[in-house]
């Protein structure tokens, strides 16, 4: 589907989706729940917390649907979305909250091996993305697998520019010492 | 640039959030320093791993779960705009009652065009009064009215 189609076939969903149409509200989740998962998967590391997340997600979209300016694309608005609500389940969990992984991506991969392209192969990024801390964690996500730009981040986050800019360098310093095991 | 731009610099350079003078020292430095370009090399390698990972897909049994909210929250919208609805309309109606029971205990005073237009035995007994006297009785009746 081109882009300018997407767009009409989105607007004429959250036309609907105003209105209560439940088939519009059920297209919206099976046109973006995968990937909104995959995104809070890459921040949460658990595919439980991603999971209610993602639900979270949805429902406050939905509750606000009619606010949706057409500003951005409808994904962007709901990464937003999404974003502020991994940012809600922190504070819930504050201390509480384990850096961990499922336990399917806790038993693979340890360090080894000489080549960055095996590295590649053999690198659980679920468990490379473990490791760092929730903040450090979801800047890295943002940026790498979102392609957002520093000042789209930090209005996502509501933090400021700097703040962006030195966790993303940390969580990559970060990475690369643990990279450096797999190296040697 | 002779000095090591610090990790920070480098981390934005890569993603290209430098202005041009400072793209342009770095660019100059790297070629001259290994730990630089191999610094650079693995945030590149970071930044392709965590950018091209298959992130895992949400499972069926969650999305049919998704699915399910979603109806759930539809039918509660559903249920508060009746509600609303048979709220206004149970207000519409006790205001209905109230005005005409209101309307019911109101003093009717008749005026008097309506009087003689109730009294059609008068008419009828040829005690009515000429026509131009009821014309007269009328714009009375208007002219009090307005005064009023």
């Amino acid at each position: 589907m081109r882009g300018t189609d997407l767009e009409e076939r989105e607007t004429e969903l959250i036309r609907r989706g105003v209105r209560g149409d439940p088939k519009a509200l059920h297209e919206i989740v099976d046109g973006h729940a995968r990937y909104l998962f995959g995104t809070a998967y890459g921040m949460l590391g658990k595919a439980g917390d991603a999971e209610d997340v993602v639900q979270e997600t949805f429902l406050a979209a939905f509750k606000g649907i009619g606010r949706f300016g057409g500003r951005s694309a409808l994904r962007t608005w709901l990464v937003g979305i999404l974003v502020r609500q991994v940012a809600l389940l922190h504070r819930r969990k504050r201390g509480k909250l384990t850096v961990g992984l499922d336990e399917r991506h806790e038993q693979q991969a340890g360090p080894g091996g000489t080549e960055a392209r095996e590295v590649d192969e053999r690198l659980d990024v679920a468990q490379m993305l473990g490791r760092l801390s929730p903040e450090h964690r979801e800047v890295l996500v943002l940026r790498e697998y979102e392609g957002m730009s520093y000042e789209e981040i930090a209005q996502t986050l509501d933090l400021p520019r700097g703040t962006v800019e030195s966790r993303l360098s940390r969580a990559r310093q970060e990475l690369r010492g643990w990279l450096s095991g797999y190296e040697r | 640039m002779s000095e090591c731009p610090d990790n920070q610099q480098l981390s934005a350079y890569l993603d290209g959030e430098l202005d041009a003078a400072e793209c342009d020292l770095i660019e100059r430095h790297l070629p001259a320093c290994a730990a630089c370009a191999r610094a650079l090399l693995d945030y590149r390698l970071i930044s392709r791993l965590v950018g091209h990972w298959e992130m895992p897909e949400i499972s069926a049994a969650g999305l049919r779960k998704l699915h399910t909210k979603i109806d759930v929250v539809g039918w509660r919208r559903l249920e508060r705009v009746a509600f609303a609805l048979s709220s206004m309309a149970a207000a519409l109606a006790v205001a209905t009652v109230l005005w005409s029971s209101q309307s019911a205990q109101a003093p009717t005073t008749l005026a008097l065009w309506e009087q003689a237009a109730a009294a059609p035995v008068e008419y009828a007994s040829g005690n009515a009064p000429q026509e131009s006297s009821m014309a007269q009785w009328v714009v009375d009746d208007l002219s009090a009215g307005g005064a009023q």
